[in-house]
């Protein structure tokens, strides 16, 4: 288990109980956090799952891949946290990790 | 419950549908909602099914894409494993199965397609389509005693299904009868290279493929003969030769259809108060002089997100041009837009690297583009066409700049 908070554009915070294995994208569906979209449910290929991570915690996110670069790079509201949340997967080590919304998913 | 509530019917329980409810509460829609649904399942994404759910990388709970809790909190009523067989305009009320009736303000068909049957395969038992979550589930039991399966259609789900089954050990054959595969959806440069792609992998395709016969033993399918002599044997058969649009009901209850229920840009159809969104409809397209049925995901996302709007008295949502994307073995295919009105073709990129992208221009018209493992193009085609920027065949042409500069220019020519 590791707990995320994820936070709103309106700087609501939120806590979960994520589970291993899942993405944090799927961890945020599945409990009402209406900010991600997930089009295209997780294949990297819509970029509406887009989250800032806090910068001490990037690097337990793991390296994102070209695909990920790539889909994010011409997202207006791009920042050097930008990741995708579809592309993150609940491990122990993201244990207090704090995702925040972007001002718009498109 | 005030009784003057507004109550709206939704026919379906898919994509399309759970993106409607979600979309009109996120807007405060404080009507009452309630999806009817045939299949016996909370709303799940069909996309994995023939990838990740059918390859075993990704479990049947991971498919569905809201939890239970989602549809109490949101207060969306399901009633699922039930099939509406009537709707009565002039009473507006749907009746399901069994006889019970639910009346309505607002309708709207979210009922999808189901795919095209062969005659002569008709309740043969070795005999599979790939459309819902039984279906591929009842596939996947299988695998393990299959050594052989025949695809008849060379579409993006049978391609699918066939780089999976490869991957799982089966031999297998897609018997397309075009020159080339995914003809109908892409250009003759992505034709190959799937083509090239699949026997590299050890799929036997066959073009120009016509079954003389079906050979059969009892009630199941053993071999399959082709025009040109050849006989293969087969333990399965995958059909995936297209769909049909669920519209029956709704050209019963008088509404307009041809293929697919016709809608306006609103999502209504020729009933005012009734709505048809998803791959059941056949909905204006800008740039397109004729009315298209769309068979996708986005598709299913953004006509139900303008039918909310409608419903709620917003205006349409910003235009988004149509995309899709497929995966088959480590390949990714993104397309946007509508190339099937085009004269020329330019390719960018490195095609035996497996890394570019065929970009679609009618005239100096530029319309749509297919990119192989090349999320640079498709987003920047998607931007470009979303903002209605001219990107030209010469800028195309030009490999010396990324597809990014050239959009940033394009974007800065703009303002
Ligand atoms: C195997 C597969 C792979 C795919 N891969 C991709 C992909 O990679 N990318 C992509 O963009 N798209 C893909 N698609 C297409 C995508 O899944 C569809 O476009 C999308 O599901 C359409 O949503 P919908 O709500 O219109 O229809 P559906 O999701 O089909 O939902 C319609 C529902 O209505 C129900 N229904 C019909 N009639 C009635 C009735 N009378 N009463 C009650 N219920 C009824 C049906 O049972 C069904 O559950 C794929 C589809 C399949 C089958
Ligand atoms: S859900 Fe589509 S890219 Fe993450």
């Amino acid at each position: 288990m590791a707990k995320i908070t994820f936070v709103s554009n309106d700087g609501e915070e939120q806590v979960i109980e994520a589970a291993e294995g899942e993405s944090v994208m799927e961890t945020a569906l599945n409990n009402g956090i209406d900010w991600i979209m997930a089009d295209c449910g997780g294949a990297c290929a819509c970029a509406t799952c887009h989250v800032y991570v806090d910068e001490d915690q990037l690097e337990a996110t793991g390296e994102p891949s070209e695909m990920e670069n790539s889909m994010l790079e011409f997202n207006d509201h791009q920042q050097s946290n930008s990741r995708l949340s579809c592309q993150i997967k609940v491990t122990e080590d993201l244990d207090g990790l704090r995702v925040t919304a972007p001002e718009s998913q498109y | 419950m005030a009784t003057n509530m507004e109550k709206l019917v939704i026919i379906g329980s898919g994509q399309a549908a759970i993106q409607l409810s979600a979309s009109l509460r996120q807007k405060k829609y404080d009507g009452r909602i309630t999806m009817i649904g045939e299949e016996p399942y909370l709303a799940y994404q069909r996309p994995p099914l023939s990838k990740a759910f059918l390859k075993g990388e990704l479990e049947e709970g991971r498919l569905f894409l809201k939890p239970q809790k989602f549809y109490d909190d949101k207060d969306i009523e399901l009633i699922s494993g039930a099939r509406v067989e009537k709707v009565d305009t002039a009473n507006k009320a749907v009746t399901i199965g069994g006889g019970t009736s639910y009346s309505y303000d607002k309708l709207v068909f979210a009922t999808g397609t189901r795919p095209r049957m062969i005659p002569e395969l008709e309740g043969a038992e070795n005999v599979q389509v790939m459309r819902t979550l039984d279906d591929a589930k009842a596939l996947k039991t299988q695998v393990d005693k299959l050594n052989h399966v025949t695809i008849v259609g060379g579409g993006y789900i049978g391609l699918e299904a066939a780089a999976v089954l490869r991957k799982m050990g089966v031999a297998v054959d897609v018997l397309e009868r075009m020159p080339r595969l995914l003809a109908r959806v892409i250009g003759e440069e992505i034709s190959d290279y799937f083509k090239n792609l699949h026997e590299a992998n050890g799929v036997n395709i066959r073009l120009g493929a016509e079954v003389q016969a079906y050979q059969k033993d009892g009630n199941s399918i053993k071999g399959v003969e082709l025009n040109d002599g050849t006989t293969s044997k087969t333990d399965l058969i995958l059909v995936g030769i297209g769909v049909l649009p669920n519209q029956e009901l709704a050209a019963e209850a008088g509404i307009e259809v041809g293929n697919g229920i016709i809608v306006d840009e609103n999502c209504e159809t020729s009933v005012s108060g009734i709505y048809a969104i998803g791959d059941n409809a056949l909905r204006p397209l800008e740039g397109q002089s004729e009315k298209l049925r769309l068979e996708s995901v986005p598709n299913a996302i953004d006509m139900a997100e303008t039918a909310a709007r409608h419903i709620l008295g917003l205006e349409r949502p910003a235009y988004d041009p149509p995309w899709f994307w497929s995966d088959q073995y480590d390949t990714k295919i993104q397309t946007v837009g509508l190339f099937s009105e085009h004269t020329e073709t330019f390719v960018r990129g490195d095609v035996a690297a497996g890394k570019f992208s065929v970009f679609y221009f009618k005239s100096e018209t530029f319309l749509a583009v297919d990119s192989v493992n090349d999320p640079q193009s498709f987003m920047a085609c998607k931007n470009i066409l979303k903002m209605g920027l001219r990107l030209t065949s010469e800028a195309v042409q030009d490999q010396s700049k990324t597809m990014m500069d050239i959009f940033k220019e394009l974007k800065t020519q703009k303002v």
